[in-house]
């Protein structure tokens, strides 16, 4: 069963926050609820489907959200697999609604990152004290540093330099520069990013996403629905989510998730990434970016240094990437995939002002959750408003 | 201590209190004896002023706010000039239902103090700046060096300059609060904030001040020492001045009682 252009995102809302000590996680959730039901034109009401997680939630968070809402929706996904995580949930919700689940299913997420001082790429490794972490966590593995690690090699292996990663660091603030609820909106150079400390080397501070408050929602429906309400569908042409793991040194710890579920992804659209006007990758971290792209097979691996560099990943390059600012620049309350559809989404309706992509038809949204060269996911979405 | 939020100019705006607290859109009771406002100063909070609230509260009125992205209050850019924190200050006083109240401020907030004086008289009883001056100045290496921390170059630095060596040899403590509170801004606020502070300049305009006006100074204060606290009295009518021995620029919190004595004394004029 395809589910391509049965579904679709209905409604968006990117909240406002960036440092909202006032709020708590729930209420940044319920206010991003609202605002992307009014998106849509839609009541609380209409929902019957859920999908949520969080850093700050238990892992029965979703329940007591539903509480918070007083919801009791026929449908429930609290997949928890990192930033990556509302990705994953978006194709879920797609899936139980093609399947009849669901009419009308909400992916929602809130978090007080900032406010609450969560050490999130510092304070220890992506995992959650796993069995499987016994064999990292004696070395005092940190995410950054495993991000670090994979930059390393990269440079070892194909000459990659610090240059070609700032300049991702640098396109992204550019691009928060257009977005006036963006976190950091003063423009950087290549110079300020090689110059900003070393974190772990060779990750600089500005080669890392910032920490924010904030939060947002999407409401995916049928295509069928989406087409009578308020905004532009946003369909859902093909979606695809694993994970990956070293295998304790087995295997090649430089393969990214992003590799199976972007090829499912493409498979399912029936596209290749030449086929893409916009790309919203997770960028926890430059290196990140630059792997993502070869490991989505925008280029080929070890290419990627000369493929980002020149302006490409520009509002007004050949593939723009994170024209919302991304987590470099705009916001990053800890887990970031839910920003990488709503920006998707909005480019697809040309609501992006001075950073619109000029003729975006179709968009790729790829989220990366936990941390590369130990145990991570990646969910694949692609989208279209044709 | 009581905290609340008020909604002013669209920031959630933090402010610390005595006395009852109230449902979250019921300002608190500010008729107790003198309704006094406290400004913390660049890129600190409200807190700083805790001893003085516990002290005063107990026959006064006494708030301290923390400013935009400073603290507990919302936002990620503080305000770009002392006029912009003083007309802040002035909504913040319309939000809470404040008419009119004694005005103080450290260092920053002092020249807020100054500037709400001349600007919004009817506003403001009577001020007390702290450890403040008329025209900051403030050496180009600290102004490099905060902007070096908030580019990323340079960690964030714990340094004990601006304190007494009284404080530094006797009261580490009250260097260690003082460092916890400046892990709660963004060092990128402290460093606009820092801006703000080198732009304004009161030396021809506070002669207008018609306040009470009681000026504290620190004796050991290097970063607005004792003669900027005299320029600002010699050009005050009427302006007393106490400037209270091992203490810095962190007076408030090296001589807590002297301050919170000081400051009683005066609002009982």
């Amino acid at each position: 069963m395809s589910l391509s252009r049965k579904t679709a995102l209905a409604g968006v809302y990117e909240h406002p926050a960036r440092f909202a000590p006032n709020k708590s996680m729930f209420q940044i959730m319920a206010e991003s609820v609202r605002g992307a039901l009014d998106d849509a034109g839609l009541k609380i009401g209409d929902v019957d489907g859920v999908c949520t997680t969080g850093m700050g939630m238990s892992g029965m968070g979703i329940v007591g959200f539903c509480d918070y809402m007083n919801l009791t929706p026929n449908f429930v996904d609290s997949t928890s697999i990192g930033g990556s995580s509302f990705v994953a949930q978006t194709a879920h919700a797609a899936a139980a609604i093609a399947a009849g689940l669901c009419e009308v299913c909400v992916v929602v997420y809130g978090s007080t990152a900032a406010s609450q001082r969560f050490a999130i790429g510092t304070g220890g490794a992506g995992g959650g004290g796993d069995p499987c972490d016994q064999y990292e966590v004696p070395f005092g593995p940190t995410t950054v540093g495993a991000y670090a690690m994979m930059a390393q090699r990269h440079m070892h292996d194909y000459g990659t330099t610090s240059e070609q990663l700032a300049e991702i660091a640098v396109t992204m603030r550019l691009h928060a520069s257009m977005n006036p609820a963006a976190k950091y909106r003063d423009p950087i150079t290549v110079d300020d990013v090689l110059a900003s400390r070393i974190i772990s080397s060779p990750l600089h501070l500005l080669d890392c996403c910032i920490i924010s408050d904030g939060g947002g929602a999407l409401v995916v429906t049928s295509a069928e629905r989406a087409r009578d309400l308020k905004k532009k569908p946003a369909y859902i042409l093909g979606c695809g989510e694993t994970v990956r793991h070293p295998a304790r040194g087995q295997r090649d710890f430089m393969e990214m998730a992003a590799a199976q579920s972007g090829r499912l992804a493409f498979q399912r659209a029936g596209l290749t990434p030449a086929d893409i006007d916009m790309a919203m990758i997770y960028d926890s971290f430059t290196i990140t970016v630059l792997m993502t792209l070869e490991n989505l097979g925008f280029c080929k691996r070890g290419e990627g240094g000369a493929f980002v560099s020149g302006g490409r990943l520009r509002y007004d390059g050949a593939l723009p990437i994170n024209t919302d600012g991304g987590g470099l620049s705009s916001n990053h309350p800890g887990m970031r995939g839910i920003f990488l559809v709503i920006e998707a989404v909005k480019q697809l309706r040309g609501e992006c002002g001075p950073r619109q992509v000029k003729d975006c038809r179709i968009a790729l949204c790829h989220g990366t959750g936990g941390a590369l060269g130990t145990r991570h996911s990646g969910a694949t979405l692609i989208l279209t408003n044709q | 201590m009581p905290t609340k939020y008020v909604e002013v100019q669209g920031c959630a705006t933090y402010y610390y209190y005595v006395g009852r607290t109230t449902l979250p859109d019921v300002a608190p009771d500010f008729s107790r004896g003198r309704t006094l406002i406290l400004l913390h100063g660049a890129g600190s909070n409200g807190h700083t002023w805790h001893n003085q609230l516990a002290h005063l509260g107990r026959s006064h009125s006494p708030l301290a706010i923390d400013f935009p992205a400073h603290g507990r209050s919302s936002g990620v850019e503080g305000l770009k000039s002392i006029q912009d924190y003083s007309d802040f200050t002035v909504a913040f006083m319309d939000a809470v239902g404040i008419r009119s109240a004694v005005i103080g401020g450290r260092s920053m907030g002092g020249a807020i103090a100054m500037d709400m004086a001349l600007r919004y008289p009817a506003r403001v009883e009577a001020i007390v700046p702290v450890v403040t001056a008329a025209k900051f100045n403030i050496p180009a290496a600290r102004v490099e060096g905060l902007r070096a921390v908030a580019m990323g170059r340079a960690p964030q630095a714990f340094v004990t300059d601006g304190y007494s060596p009284a404080t530094i040899k006797d009261h580490f403590e009250i260097i260690r609060e003082g460092w916890m509170e400046q892990i709660q801004t963004d060092p990128r606020v402290r460093y606009t904030d820092i801006l703000a502070c080198n732009a304004c300049d009161l030396r021809e305009q506070i002669a207008r001040i018609d306040k009470p006006t009681l000026i504290l100074a620190g004796a050991d204060d290097p970063i607005t020492p004792p003669a900027d606290a005299e320029f600002i009295r010699s050009r005050i009518r009427g302006a007393q001045l106490r400037v209270v021995a091992n203490a810095g620029h962190h007076l408030p919190n090296e001589q807590a009682a002297e301050t919170s004595a000081a400051l009683e004394s005066f609002l009982a004029q």
